[in-house]
């Protein structure tokens, strides 16, 4: 255990109004977070782990203590009462948005339904205490079951429970009426793409980003033009069709016409961004959303916001990566 | 608006085994086939003279080369040499034997009918310069039996327009009086074979009568680097912006940390 863990455990303990020697070593031992499947309940979480955000934070405690790994804590309780409080804000892959608030005097547990086969992760003292949940999904047609496939890794910081910590980015998007993009393209191909090259770590100047990108609402239908893109104004009104993401069939124009022998596939403005379809295009969306957020070109390849869209274009700089994860839209 | 997002999206394809003698052919080749293109038009053009071209055009001959014949396309434009205007006008009208074009033959085509354009903007080619001025009428490219249609268009009669658009393109990049005179035929007096194609093309026009007036003024490395610089003042101008959101916005949270040191 760190010196710093070491004092955080040390902290709690002298808390004894709400604190046993039990909960410290569980603290400092780790716990499980696991969503059972059958359930369909998330458990594992401490009482000390939700005694940094309990419910009398501004109410109840009469001394607080500020600690760098976590932030301040109670130091002292007005009451005997472990009065825990749970928030989690849980994302399925598909989008579905829900937000658990628990309340109890015990242990207590945040309980959910989403369409994921399994959810499990560890979450642990020494030092990191955060929580990961990878999350798996898996469909069964006709009693014809896929394989669970990966669709993202949650982090949960103990730090500051009663929030995910990994970034969670809603997409918006609309296609043009002969573009062919289906919802299933959107959450089974693209965007866990994205998700995973920007979590993965590839070494080489890359970090390991935690976002989660997934579509929100259904994929809007337009009209309006003739599904290419020709000039600006076209594109100023493709543009502001309802929708962070407008897919095309071609974009003739982006601020100029391009240059000989390169093909345009992403044009992004402000918080909207232009896309044709593309293979690579987990890196192709990402790259436009850090466009979205002010990003500029990165001169070396292999990294997403290279101005050439290349599959092997994988890596993030963690500037570019705070930039994502704190959206500016 | 930031333009300067632009992606371009070129694919990196295994190099293959075609082993030729001439070290020009083997430069040609890795040059269309490398993992990254030039993005400047000025780069482009210097990259290699009228020898390349045998071997460029012999690359837009051969199916192994699929994937690059946009580049091949572009590259033998961009070189000027007079022989490429027959190949790339043979390329545009070969059969094609499938009734859906892959995406990047598709893009070939948009290339190809393009490049004739920058070949009459270098050389004056009064072939090329006819072909892109007969291509405004859409239903030419049927006369001439261009095979094949984008796989997100649904008739001939409906691709046909983006061909057409696609001469609208390359007459604009040519910068030459009469492509720049065929142009405003087409915007002010369409013939009765054009109005429906003109029928939407109000900006678009507009537009590419611009970019044919600097091309015009400035020549073609000159009229994309002007859209360039434009672009890069604007991406300048939203960073500036988003640096004052930031600084903005941490300055809030400094604000609430002294309000409330100790809390999480």
């Amino acid at each position: 255990m760190s010196l710093r863990s070491g004092f955080v455990a040390i902290g709690l303990c002298v808390a004894a109004f709400i604190c046993s020697p039990q909960e410290a070593l569980a603290y400092s031992r780790a716990s499980g977070i696991t969503f059972a499947s059958v359930t369909h309940t998330l458990s594992g979480y401490s009482r000390t782990w939700k005694d940094w955000n309990d419910a009398d934070y501004y109410v109840d405690c009469l001394h607080w203590v500020y600690d760098y790994d976590f932030g301040g804590y109670c130091y002292l309780l007005q009451t005997q009462y472990n009065y825990a409080h749970v928030k989690a804000d849980l994302y399925s892959p598909t989008g579905f948005y829900q937000t658990v608030t628990v309340t109890d005097f015990e242990d207590a547990v945040a309980a959910y339904s989403l369409s994921i086969s399994s959810q499990s992760g560890v979450w642990t003292a020494e030092g990191r205490h955060y929580a990961l949940a990878y999350v798996y999904q898996q469909y069964c047609p006709y009693s014809m079951c896929t394989n669970p496939f990966w669709v993202g890794t949650w982090e949960f910081s103990a730090g500051d429970n009663t929030q995910a910590t990994q970034s969670v980015i809603s997409l918006t998007m609309s296609r043009y009426s002969t573009t062919s993009l289906s919802d299933a393209e959107v959450d089974l191909g693209i965007v866990p793409s994205s998700n995973e090259l920007l979590l993965t770590n590839d070494s080489g100047g890359d970090v390991s980003c935690s976002i989660a990108f997934h579509r929100s609402g259904s994929i809007n239908v337009f009209s309006d033009g003739d599904g290419t893109i020709d000039d600006s104004s076209e594109l100023t009104t493709i543009m502001g069709v309802p929708g962070r993401i407008e897919v095309v069939n071609a974009i003739n124009w982006c601020g100029g016409p391009p240059a000989p022998g390169n093909t345009i596939t992403g044009c992004a403005s402000g918080a909207g961004m232009v896309l044709r379809r593309w293979s690579s295009e987990g890196v192709l969306w990402a790259h436009e959303y850090g466009h979205n957020q002010s990003l500029s070109h990165n001169a070396n390849s292999g990294f997403v916001m290279y101005g050439t869209l290349q599959p092997g274009n994988r890596r993030v700089t963690q500037f570019e990566c705070d930039a994502m994860r704190n959206p500016l839209n | 608006m930031n333009w300067q997002s632009v992606t371009l999206a070129l694919v990196a394809v295994a190099f293959g085994t075609d082993a030729r003698p001439q070290q020009l052919e083997r430069d040609v080749q890795d040059f269309v086939r490398a993992p990254t293109f030039p993005t400047s038009y000025r780069e482009l053009a210097n990259s290699n003279d009228a020898a390349a071209t045998p071997q460029l055009i012999d690359l837009l001959n051969s199916s192994a080369e699929e994937a690059h014949w946009s580049r091949v396309a572009a590259l033998l434009g961009a070189i000027g040499d007079e022989r490429a205007v027959d190949a790339l006008i043979a390329f545009v009208e070969k059969p094609v034997g499938a009734e859906r074009l892959s995406s990047s033959h598709e893009d070939a085509y948009r290339e190809s009918i393009t490049s004739l354009g920058l070949l009459v903007n270098r050389t004056g080619n009064g072939k090329a310069l006819k072909y892109l001025i007969d291509g405004l009428t859409p239903s030419v490219w049927r006369q001439r039996r261009v095979e094949g249609i984008a796989d997100w268009t649904t008739s001939y009669e409906e691709y046909d327009k983006e061909l057409s658009k696609y001469a609208l393109f390359g007459l604009a990049l040519s910068g030459h009086p009469e492509a720049g005179q065929a142009l405003r035929s087409l915007q002010q007096s369409p013939t009765l074979g054009q109005q429906q194609f003109r029928s939407g093309l109000d900006s678009t026009l507009v537009q590419w009568l611009e970019v044919h007036q600097l091309v015009a003024e400035r020549g073609l490395a000159g009229m994309y680097e002007y859209y360039d610089a434009e672009r890069l003042a604007e991406d300048e101008r939203e960073l500036e912006e988003a640096n004052r959101l930031r600084a903005e916005r941490a300055q809030q949270q400094r604000l609430r940390e002294a309000q409330n040191p100790l809390g999480p």
